[in-house]
């Protein structure tokens, strides 16, 4: 899957704590903001789009891109009292264009804060702000958009994009929709011709599990056979024209028809599919269309099919003309935020939790590990080609070896030599270190892809045209080229986020000759069937961009039982007339993520039902405990829509409530006890590998132990284990050990993965490496070899000492708070061009720079050589392809290689570097 | 940070000195006491005095990252009192069971934990004779090093099985209770500084000599005839000698020239 992103802009992200503490009016410079990490780095969006035209700034891209240009031309100037000013004015422009003073993102610490800031707004460097929306994403860990008060009238004009205003809709529902327009994204042309359709509904019976908790304090779950479905096949996704798909993949740099790709415009959310409907229609001697509104429209002059999922908000128009001229007006366009790339990729890695439902004998749990188990070992044998391997993919060719990247494997493959360089070292042993964990939790490696899901075309195609909808799939049927291409037949397939066993669905991959020519241009997305309970199953998914992993792993394919799907009764959300308190509120109503709570109950609850046999009572109950999960995670999410959704009992999950209710009823005090008894009041082992905090505490814990089993017995914990003909003290104290303990240890999937790879790697994690003998490396490989001034060493050395302070703050922080994955890498890019814009502020000059930076970081062992290849990387491999006569070396598919990677031959190819450009 | 036992006068000293101290935060927290419950000041004036003093006193300090630490620090200081205590007094009867010990490293620490178990009994009346302070922490008070880590342990085990000290029943607290704790007879020794214990009970039974730095007052090692620092303030007194001689030096060397 493809991410589309354009230039990326800097904007304010300030607690509201700071706010209020500041009196509603601070201020602040865009490098205190730096300091304080209160400056975000966001993708283009239509949002910005609108601020820069209103700010009469239409192109800042071709700006930014000129300056950035020319600061890289100054980079080469000898004479560094000339370029040292032009580069300071230079990144002064770049700020103007970069951050947008007109957006503001505010952390809500408080419901209070909000409120106040909400009523009364606040001022940043004397411009006042007002409450414009918040995002899906956003809400959940707090975040509001705010915008300059001057801009915002014109902004909530064109949101609303002359919607009929009398409308009702639920709050958070509203708000979702407006947010919309701050989705990344790529513009692309207008389609010639639109129409919108009604949704393609199917209608057929199918055993089901339903799940049920009104007016019952625990739910009741029913086995209901036959039931009536209702699916609705076309939900969230739309059809394009072949040529439409190529032209706007043209647009966004690709040289070929999209397979899929995910648009957005107003009040339009969706992904789209090449089909040939005017084909279809011909065939079917079908001249016309009619849309949803009731006009037809001729097929022929039809580019672009969406459906009323797709189009939020279609009944609030008259007619496709009028939305289409409000966009017009309000200058909306369509654009896309992801698309699905040319070919899938052969193997991905799995999660705990696809793989906790599983029931592995040791045997299969070995089967299942090898693959990650032997690629480790490759990564630790420190051979460069396996590490080139492993870092760029199997996929290196002699067309994209030409786009090269500052990266330390682009350097292994210019110059061997290379794989000496401490800071090489030093990657390679955190790469090997980080994938050994990941192991630990599940992420292993299976032979799968990630594709969009998609509805059958087909159904849709004779839903719109008026036809009776057969599809070309059948109940447990889906179309995936990639699997026919490889002659698998069947295929497991799952969605995240999961809880139990029936969220996993076991397909047949089908074809025939009709089906290969209606589905030619979806090359890459998994087709699912009109008929089966796959998209109620695999936990509610819907086709506006949703994604699936297939796994063809027999494994995991003979494994596999296909159970029924779980149905929760839904809910419907009151609707009103929003006004923006009804959104205000709606919003406090979302902050936070529960569904990630309750997904980790469950979980734990896989390691408690661990510890039962398969039939016994506690058993049972767990599995159905585990079953109702799916209903807490569908009311977390109720709930924030202002549904009245119950959470998960709390004596499912807390000790204390069941010891402590005084009960004196027998039998309700055998139910306190089984209850206490499968509570889950602990994480499952494994999670000391997701959580620091645990891990943390597991280690106290496990010290402590120690201790004080040498305090009392005199001998360690491992030695008493061991102890033969142990006394009563020492039995007891071994049993509250593992009473004690403060993470769940029994043998479920996970923890039984997470032991097989601790036993194989844990204390025999060392490099097989003759590098680590011998230690040496010459670094005057990567210089330019220039005379500097000691002064400008100096200046240099004084920001080196503030970023490995300001770096290592950071990385503390980062892993004590569980900073997520996206904000960590932005905050180190935006870290890392800050440092860089100081040094060149410092030494415009990249060939003085380079070597004092080198100087710097090399000639001490312990220094951090992060910095000098975040500042100076792409002057590294520079220097490298110069030394080498721009010929670079790497592993490509070769069934006759010597090189054996993953299964595969590889062997080294050499090839001359045309037009170097770092990417 | 070790044990005060007159946390006004500390509080005093770190305004004075401008000193925050390798953790700043325990510096903050007791300055946050002493502004709320010696000088009498709210909530915002304690931030701002708190922010004041880490402006002049911490390089590169951030007051937006800062915020939310002090912010917690003012809050918590309204549940905490300032500890003023001038001595803990150590009993004939108590030092007479720690004699009963014949290695002398075992005295040093029972006599340490002795301090901190009556220390702790004055400001909780419940304590119940009770050390929760970590062992390393004890055993660096005491003066006692060891090889291995785990020797520790050892020792500690050696002093339960004369039965003077005994261990909580969950595997995973390693608190300490002495059991010949005597609050009510009359005092022998007045222990007026936690910094070195073992020295002070070596001191008192008269084995090794031992004088007071001439600064701080703490106990230290006599080495030799002329020793009268301990190593912190001998290390002071060295920068202060070496920037002298500088300034004498550069003093001498503009009067050749001129």
């Amino acid at each position: 899957m493809n991410v589309h992103s354009a230039i990326q802009r800097y904007v304010f992200k300030i607690h509201s704590s700071r706010i209020i503490r500041e009196n509603r009016d601070l201020t602040l410079t865009i490098n205190q903001a730096r300091e304080n990490k209160e400056l975000i780095a966001l993708h283009d969006s239509q949002l910005m789009r609108f601020i820069d035209e209103l700010n009469g700034d239409p192109n800042p891209q071709a700006r930014i891109f000129e300056i950035r240009a020319r600061i890289k031309m100054l980079q080469k100037e000898k004479d560094i009292s000339v370029s040292r000013p032009k580069i300071k004015k230079l990144y002064e422009e770049l700020d103007k264009y970069q951050f947008k003073k007109d957006y503001i993102c505010v952390v809500m610490d408080d419901e209070k804060d909000y409120m106040q800031l909400y009523k009364n707004g606040f001022k940043v460097n004397n411009i006042s702000y007002g409450r414009l929306l918040g995002t899906t994403g956003g809400i959940k860990s707090n975040t509001i958009v705010f915008i300059n008060k001057k801009l915002l009238p014109e902004l909530k004009r064109r949101i609303a994009n002359g919607r009929n205003p009398s409308k009702q809709f639920a709050p958070a529902k509203l708000e979702a929709y407006n947010s919309l327009v701050c989705s990344s994204s790529v513009p692309v042309s207008m389609p010639h011709g639109i129409a919108v359709v009604h949704d393609c509904i199917t209608h057929f019976t199918a055993d089901v599990i339903e799940l049920d908790d009104n007016e019952l304090e625990q739910p009741s779950m029913k086995y209901v056979k036959n039931k009536k479905i209702s699916l609705n096949d076309s939900d969230g996704y739309g059809l394009a024209m072949p040529q439409l798909m190529e032209r706007w993949g043209k647009e966004t740099g690709k040289n070929y028809i999209l397979p899929g790709c995910v648009i957005r415009n107003s009040f339009c959310k969706g992904c789209v599919f090449p089909v040939d409907f005017q084909k279809f229609a011909a065939e079917h001697h079908i001249k016309n269309i009619i849309d949803v509104w009731g006009n037809s429209y001729p097929i022929k002059n039809i580019e672009l099919i969406l459906t009323e999922s797709m189009l939020k908000l279609w009944d609030s128009y008259s007619s496709i003309e009028d939305y289409l001229n409000n966009c017009k007006k309000n200058h909306y366009t369509f654009s896309i935020t992801k698309s699905s790339d040319a070919e899938l990729e052969n193997v991905r890695t799995m999660n705990y939790q696809f793989l906790q439902s599983y029931d592995f004998t040791d045997s299969q749990i070995d089967e299942l590990t090898a693959p990650t188990i032997n690629e480790i070992k490759e990564i630790l044998q420190s051979d460069y080609r396996k590490t080139i391997l492993y870092t760029k993919g199997v996929g290196l060719n002699e067309k994209n070896i030409q786009n090269l990247d500052s990266s330390f494997a682009t350097a292994l493959m210019i110059e061997p030599k290379m794989i000496n360089d401490p800071y090489v070292q030093s990657k390679l042993r955190s790469m090997a270190q980080k994938r050994i964990d990941d192991a630990k939790i599940g992420v292993l490696k299976v032979p799968a892809n990630y594709s969009l899901v998609s509805g059958d075309p087909y159904s849709l195609c004779q839903s719109m045209f008026g036809l009776t909808v057969t599809g070309l799939l059948k109940a447990g049927q889906v179309y995936s080229k990639y699997w026919i291409d490889k002659g698998v037949d069947t295929i497991v397939s799952f969605r995240a986020p999961m809880t139990s066993h029936n969220n996993i669905r076991r397909l047949k991959v089908v074809h025939n000759k009709e089906m290969d020519e209606f589905y030619k241009y979806m090359t890459t997305p998994t087709i699912f069937n009109s008929w089966d309970t796959c998209a109620d199953a695999m936990n509610g998914f819907d086709k506006d961009g949703d994604c699936v992993i297939n796994t063809s792993l027999p494994l995991l394919v003979n494994n596999t039982k296909n159970l029924p799907a779980i149905v929760c009764i839904q809910h419907n959300a009151p609707k009103c007339v929003p006004t923006e308190d009804d959104i205000v509120l709606s919003n406090i109503r979302c902050f936070g993520n529960p569904v990630g709570e309750v997904t980790n109950k469950v979980t734990s609850m896989f390691e408690v039902r661990a510890r039962y046999k398969k039939g016994s009572r506690e058993y049972r109950i767990l599995d159905y405990r585990i079953k109702c999960g799916q209903l807490y995670q569908q009311n977390a999410i109720d709930k924030t829509k202002g549904i009245k959704a119950k959470n998960m009992p709390e004596k499912w999950y807390r000790q204390p409530l069941n010891k402590a209710n005084g009960r004196h009823d027998s039998i309700m005090n055998k139910n306190d006890w089984l209850n206490s008894k499968i509570a889950v009041d602990k994480k499952p082992y494994f999670m000391r590998y997701i959580y620091p905090a645990e891990q943390k505490g597991l280690n106290k814990y496990l010290k402590a132990n120690n201790e004080k089993c040498i305090m009392l017995f005199r001998i360690t914990f491992d030695e008493l284990l061991a102890k033969q003909n142990r006394t009563n003290e020492e039995e007891n104290f071994i049993q509250a050990y593992y009473r004690g303990l403060p993470m769940g240890t029994a043998p479920c999937t996970v923890n039984k993965i997470c032991r097989k790879i601790e036993t194989v790697f844990d204390n025999n994690f060392s490099f097989n490496n003759d590098v680590c003998k011998n230690p040496f490396f010459d670094y005057s490989i990567l210089k330019c070899n220039v005379e500097y001034s000691k002064h400008l060493f100096n200046k240099i050395k004084k920001l080196y000492d503030d970023y490995k302070k300001e770096l290592s703050q950071y990385i503390k922080y980062a892993k004590s708070e569980r900073v997520k994955p996206d904000e960590y890498q932005m905050q180190k890019y935006i870290f890392k061009e800050h440092f860089k814009r100081k040094c060149l502020e410092q030494c415009p000059n990249e060939e003085y720079l380079c070597d004092i930076i080198l100087d710097l970081c090399y000639p001490n062992s312990k220094s951090s050589k992060q910095f000098a290849w975040d500042i100076c990387g792409d002057i590294f491999i520079k220097n490298l392809l110069k030394r080498n006569n721009y010929r670079i070396t790497y592993p490509t598919l070769d069934e006759n290689g010597d090189i054996e990677f993953n299964g595969q031959h590889f062997s080294m190819q050499t090839t001359q570097i045309n037009d170097y450009a770092i990417a | 940070m070790s044990v005060i036992l007159n946390e006004t006068a500390c509080a005093e000293y770190i305004i004075n000195q401008g000193k925050t101290g390798r953790n700043p935060t325990s510096a903050l927290f007791l300055l946050a006491k002493y502004y709320r419950h010696k000088k009498h000041m709210n909530t915002e004036q304690i931030s701002a005095q708190l922010k004041n003093f880490m402006k002049l006193n911490y390089k590169n300090f951030n007051p937006v990252l800062w915020d939310d630490t002090i912010e917690d620090i003012v809050s918590k200081s309204t549940r905490y009192p300032l500890r003023e205590i001038d001595s803990v007094g150590i009993t004939q009867s108590e030092l007479d069971k720690i004699s009963q010990i014949p290695n002398i490293k075992h005295r040093q620490i029972l006599f340490t934990m002795l301090c901190y178990a009556k220390l702790y009994n004055t400001f909780l009346p419940n304590n119940n004779n009770w050390v929760n302070s970590n062992i390393p922490e004890i055993f660096k008070t005491a003066a006692v090093s060891v090889r291995h880590k785990n020797d520790r342990f050892l020792y500690l085990n050696d002093i339960a099985n004369f039965g003077l000290i005994s261990f909580p029943n969950k595997n995973d607290n390693l608190n300490i209770r002495v059991n010949f704790v005597d609050m009510d007879s009359e005092a022998v020794m007045e222990i007026d500084d936690f910094r070195e214990l073992g020295y002070e009970y070596l001191n008192y039974i008269g084995e090794g000599r031992f004088v007071r730095c001439s600064i701080c007052k703490r106990l230290i090692k006599q080495t030799g005839r002329r020793s009268k620092y301990c190593a912190e303030c001998r290390h002071q007194k060295q920068k202060e000698w070496q920037k002298n001689s500088m300034k004498k030096h550069s003093q001498n060397r503009n009067n050749e020239v001129l």
